[in-house]
């Protein structure tokens, strides 16, 4: 039961004036929330997008556009943060499906970031457990790609955007408890699928 | 635990999300279970291949921009990126590392880097500690922490990340006060500070040693002059403000303590004064490095030891403890009250030996201005003994905070006797008799001096317990009774036993305030008190006392507005008191007057303003009234937490807002518009948040009837009426019997809701309940009775009791036109008489409304006259609403059901004050839910399918209700 009260994780009186100012067309919130936030949204949705940058930025600056009509969309309820994630999400699995649906399985999105890995991998010329550890680091990021929308999203917002579990419920629109179970089950499909790979290597 | 329940917190664990004791229970069972052991292994492999995953993706996504490491000086030369972090410049440094301006990479955002100098951690043991310590201190979560967003290690370099706060270290602004401070007496050194800004070098683990440096003025000294402390304006303002940010510090200290850390290092060095006008606490965990025996120490890192306590010094003095931290939050307090140290000397062993031995100069020998209780506080911080000082941080916050606030502070001055005493222990040898019969000496003026500050403290205690809640009179009453007869009957006595009678005798209030207010001059608390009061006092029927309480209000509004005299926080909120049912915005006002002129924060007042936010926001169903009660509310569950009427407050507001997306999504799904499924959502969240509040509530304070109120609405809105009988029954008798108005509210909503669900006998127990007192004087008592008996079957009761009521009730006009509708909605003609009245009687818009009841004025007619002479918001929506349902219930006598429906819902969507709302939904919801009702209408009615229940959520009524 504990775990299923209402974190009180609440809208701080910060985020409020801001989103009230913003309500309020003030140029500046929108400046404010632009330079907090931006940069780690578009981290987000290049994350989400397979690395396609381009694609990113447009999502962001639709986020933005998106926020400044707050009355029109859902309003935050616990976090900003978290909301602007939820906004970001759904434009991102929006602009997912509507690629998979016009039938180009985003080629040129996945040869990019396969390039990207490799000049990344490559000047790193690392003792072999170092490089074992990038092998498996490269894999675990094959396997997020393939991984289910859903849960793929709730793992890139914990470990790669470092959003705490309140924020993600609010973002993937779960209760805490909800958010939770699915970061565990995609944990646990993650575990199993780089388990067989420790198999399947030695 | 099971080892299924394991696994789910599993994830948890290992991301150190897991709250403490949960923690010791999963490693408990992990010791002793291989299996979970093995899965602990292979979820923390997967943690790493993430991190490492995530450190890959980052080189991918970097944007090119490379930092400049111009900056960047011996050590961690060409250190341009950390992990993480890419350096952006050169903050500061000391003894144990540099401080960097950072950015992290990975999410974009600057933050201050501490980076220990290569090689200072030697042992594992020491990299352990540095790695736990600031893990335990990255939880703490305190607005005068300063957030430790993550620590770890790189090529080497040991390292953590946390907020960058824009300001100045206390040290640098003491520094500054006592260069431009006129009245200064530096006669200390001048102090050793770090640089000036964003977390200056604050990773020494104490100051630099002393620079030979004169105390320039900082480059920043604007910022400096505007954050001025206490000694550049030697006002009682200052010092207050003063007062507040160290009581907000030792706030933060206890948060830590509780969590089990001590900070161990406090100092002006580690106390940041930010933009916000906070002092942020800094360097939690650090300290605790410095016994590590693994850690290289250099000679910069030991520093002064000036902050530390005896106990530090010498451990047989007692153990380190949250104690600690109070006594060197003292010693910063005296730096800054008197801008010198207590101890100084000019060696290591002489401070020492001080620390240890001597007392120090009391402040106020060093400058007069300073206020005693400061010095009181200050003193007993600094206290030799950890027993003596405050017990916890949190005991210091508080006498701080009543400094600040203006209330008479708990701790007492070391007496002339307490001060001889010390000096006879620390000097036995000299004790001389004759001390003794001084001290007698001293004790008849003590005496005499005694009874009458007693006194006032009891008064100004009661005054306060009143303020912060009203409604708890027994302590207060219980101090007012002991202020003895040499004081007299004060003015300020008067009022607070005044404000004790308001809630249970506000009649008996009046009459204490009323002779006061006569020889008093202008006495605005007591002049709204008093209005209050006659406010409260009109609840017992008079209605013309209301007229006379709106008229003290107006009266007294006028007075304060001709002089130039100050109205206190206290007025302001006896004020909005007075206007809350009349006038909510205008209580609003008053209540953000009260919280402003309050000298220390009111949150008694904060609840009444959530409370009328949350009134305003019932009647005009506008949601920018929701933001401002959410906000309103949030912070007050921190200020109060343990208060159920704040958790009501919660409930209620997402219960209106809930009630306000159902409308809207009503009205949604009639357009078409396929917004309707998220507000939909949005509806089942609010709703779920204030079953939840209720809940808690209700968990959290059985005796209390708030969460049972908030439990039942929240149901009814949900249109759930079985359950919300369930939590009006669950009500505990202690409860209904405290509180008249709670009774009231719990029978009339029973019978509404029985009659809705057809349990008719329950339905009529509960009318009997309701208006077994006010039958003679309330309409509605027989109006209801004769809908409940007719329903019911019984017809000539019902007929007979609509006669009595129009016997009795032909004025006022509303009484009476309200009878007529009980006939028309019981299927009966009402007699015509109950729509005349006496023209001169009667305002010019109700005539046209006798009119349109008669069948002679048309219903745009009537529209006309209702605006024409340009009503009030809340007094046109009163007609609106009486109009409304006057239509619905000839609509219902003529058969038209679904017309009939539209207008008792129109009626009830006016929130009006006077109960047409409420009516007017008993009638719709009963049409919506009951298909077959009511039998009697001619059999020609059309046969219109009842709605989707949603009208349940959607129209609810008295919602905000006023419960004070």
């Amino acid at each position: 039961m504990s775990d299923d009260q209402p974190s009180f994780a609440s809208l701080s009186a910060a985020d409020t004036m801001l989103l009230q100012r913003l309500q309020d067309g003030e140029r500046q919130a929108i400046a404010t929330l632009q330079s907090r936030y931006r940069e780690e949204l578009r981290l987000f949705c290049q994350r989400m997008l397979s690395g396609d940058a381009a694609a990113a930025e447009d999502v962001v600056q639709d986020v933005f556009v998106a926020c400044c009509k707050v009355a029109a969309e859902s309003r935050p309820t616990t976090s900003l943060r978290g909301w602007l994630y939820q906004i970001a999400r759904r434009r991102c699995i929006d602009l997912i499906r509507r690629r998979q649906t016009e039938g180009a399985p985003r080629p040129t999105a996945g040869a990019r970031k396969a390039a990207a890995y490799e000049v990344a991998v490559d000047p790193l010329t690392t003792p072999a457990g170092r490089a074992l550890k990038l092998d498996r680091a490269a894999h675990v990021l094959k396997l997020l790609e393939n991984l289910d929308e859903d849960l793929r999203t709730v793992i890139i917002m914990r470990y790669f955007q470092d959003l705490p579990r309140e924020e993600i419920a609010e973002a993937v629109g779960l209760s805490l408890a909800g958010a939770k179970a699915r970061l565990s089950r995609a944990m646990q499909i993650l575990r199993e699928q780089m388990d067989q790979l420790g198999d399947s290597g030695t | 635990m099971t080892c299924e329940q394991i696994d789910e917190l599993l994830l948890e664990y290992v991301d150190g999300d897991l709250a403490e004791d949960r923690r010791d229970e999963v490693r408990l069972h992990l010791d002793g279970c291989p299996p979970c052991q093995a899965r602990l292994r292979s979820t923390r492999a997967i943690f790493g291949d993430l991190s490492a995953a995530r450190s890959l993706d980052n080189r991918a996504r970097r944007p090119e921009a490379q930092p400049n490491g111009a900056a960047l000086g011996p050590g961690h030369r060409g250190l341009q990126t950390l992990g993480d972090f890419s350096i952006v410049e050169e903050l500061g440094r000391g003894g144990m590392g540099v401080v960097y301006k950072a950015r992290q990479t990975s999410l974009g955002r600057i933050v201050a880097l501490k980076v220990l100098a290569s090689g200072a951690l030697q042992s594992e043991r020491a990299i352990s500690r540095f790695q736990h310590e600031a893990q335990a201190a990255a939880r703490l979560h305190h607005t005068n922490i300063v957030p430790v967003y993550a620590q770890g290690e790189a090529d080497g370099h040991y390292f953590y990340a946390m907020e960058l706060i824009e300001g100045a270290p206390l040290s640098a602004i003491i520094r500054a006060e006592a260069a431009a401070s006129p009245t200064a007496r530096i006669i200390d050194k001048p102090h050793p500070t770090a640089p000036g800004n964003a977390n200056a070098g604050t990773i020494d683990a104490s100051a630099p040693p002393p620079s030979a440096a004169p105390p320039t003025t900082p480059a920043h000294t604007d910022t400096l002059a505007s954050i001025s402390l206490a000694r550049a304006v030697r006002t009682t303002p200052r010092f207050r403000r003063l007062a507040r940010l160290f009581a907000e510090v030792a706030d933060a200290l206890h948060h830590a303590h509780t969590s089990g850390i001590v900070h161990r290092d406090i100092k002006p060095q580690n106390l940041l004064l930010g933009a916000d006008d906070k002092l942020h606490v800094t360097d939690f965990g650090l300290a605790r490095l410095l016994d590590e025996p693994g850690l290289t120490r250099t000679h910069e890192m030991v520093g002064t030891p000036s902050y530390m306590a005896p106990e530090q010094i010498a451990p047989e003095r007692g153990a380190i403890d949250g104690r600690t931290d109070v006594y060197a939050l003292g010693v910063t307090l005296y730096e800054t009250l008197t801008h010198r140290r207590p101890f100084e000397g000019a060696t290591y062993d002489q401070i020492i030996h001080r620390i240890l031995e001597t007392e120090p100069t009391r402040p106020r020998r060093i400058d007069r201005s300073i206020p005693r209780d400061l010095e009181t506080i200050c003193l007993r911080a600094m206290e030799k003994s950890p027993a003596a000082r405050f017990p916890t941080a949190a005991a210091m916050a508080s006498d701080l905070q009543r400094y600040a606030t203006d209330f008479p502070i708990a701790s007492r001055p070391i007496s002339p006797f307490g001060r001889a005493w010390r000096w006879v222990k620390r000097n036995q040898a000299k004790t001389a008799a004759g001390a003794a019969i001084a001290l007698v000496a001293l004790l008849t003026p003590l005496l005499i001096h005694f009874v009458r500050v007693r006194d006032t403290r009891l008064v100004e205690s009661a005054w306060g317990a009143l303020l912060d809640n009203y409604q708890q009179t027994d302590g207060p009453k219980a101090e007012l009774e002991r202020v003895s007869w040499l004081s007299g009957r004060s003015r300020e006595w008067t009022v607070a036993r005044a404000l004790t009678l308001i809630s249970q005798d506000p009649a008996a209030s009046t009459e204490l305030l009323r002779p006061l207010i006569a020889k008093s001059p202008p006495d605005f608390e007591a002049d709204y008190l008093l209005a209050w009061a006659t406010m409260r006092a009109a609840r017992s029927g008079k209605v013309e006392l209301e007229r006379e309480a709106t008229q003290l209000v107006a009266d007294t509004d006028k007075l304060r507005a001709r002089g130039a005299f100050a109205v206190s926080g206290a007025a302001h909120f006896f004020r909005g008191q007075a206007l809350f049912a009349e006038d909510p915005e205008e209580a609003l006002n008053a209540f953000r007057d009260a919280i402003a002129s309050h000298p220390r924060s009111f949150p008694q007042a904060m609840v009444h303003r959530a409370r009328s936010i949350n009134q305003l926001l019932y009647l005009r169903r506008d949601d920018r009234y929701f933001t401002e009660a959410e906000s309103t509310l949030n912070q007050l569950q921190m200020l109060r937490p343990k208060d159920p009427y704040v958790l009501y407050l919660l409930s209620t507001t997402y219960r209106l807002r809930g009630e306000i997306l159902a409308r809207e999504a009503e009205l949604a799904h009639a357009r078409g518009d396929e917004r309707e499924r998220d507000l939909r959502s949005d509806f089942e969240k609010m709703h779920s948040e204030a079953a939840d509040y209720a809940a808690r509530a209700i968990a959290e304070h059985q005796s209390s009837p708030y969460g049972y109120m908030a439990a039942a609405w929240a149901a009814e809105s949900r249109g759930d009426f079985r359950a919300a009988a369930d939590f009006w029954n669950a009500l505990p008798t202690a409860a209904r019997e405290k509180s008249a108005s709670v009774q009231q509210d719990r029978t009339v909503y029973l019978m509404r809701l029985y009659f809705w669900l057809s349990d008719l006998s329950r339905a009529l127990e509960a009318h009997q309940q309701r208006y077994a007192a006010s039958r003679e004087n309330d309409p509605d008592a027989r109006i209801w009775e004769a809908l409940l008996r007719k329903t019911d079957g019984d017809a000539p009761s019902a007929e007979r009791l609509l006669g009595e009521a129009a016997e009795k009730f032909q004025s006022p006009c509303e009484f009476a036109t309200r009878v007529a509708a009980g006939f028309q909605i019981c299927g009966l003609t009402p007699p015509p008489a109950l729509f005349t009245a006496d023209a001169a009687t009667i305002p010019e818009w109700e005539s046209v409304f006798l009119a349109y009841c008669r069948g002679e004025a048309t219903w745009e007619a009537l529209q006309t006259a209702i605006d024409a002479d340009k009503p009030t918001r809340d007094e046109r929506t009163r007609r609106l609403s009486r109009s409304s349902f006057h239509r619905a219930a000839q609509a219902l006598s003529a058969g038209d059901r679904s017309e009939a429906q539209t207008w008792f819902r129109r009626s009830a969507e006016h929130f009006d004050r006077e109960g047409y709302c409420f009516r007017g939904r008993m009638i719709a919801e009963k049409l919506a839910r009951d298909p077959a009702w009511p039998g009697w209408n001619s059999p020609g009615s059309e046969k219109s399918t009842p709605q989707a229940d949603i009208s349940g959520a959607s129209i609810s009524s008295l919602g905000a209700r006023s419960i004070d």
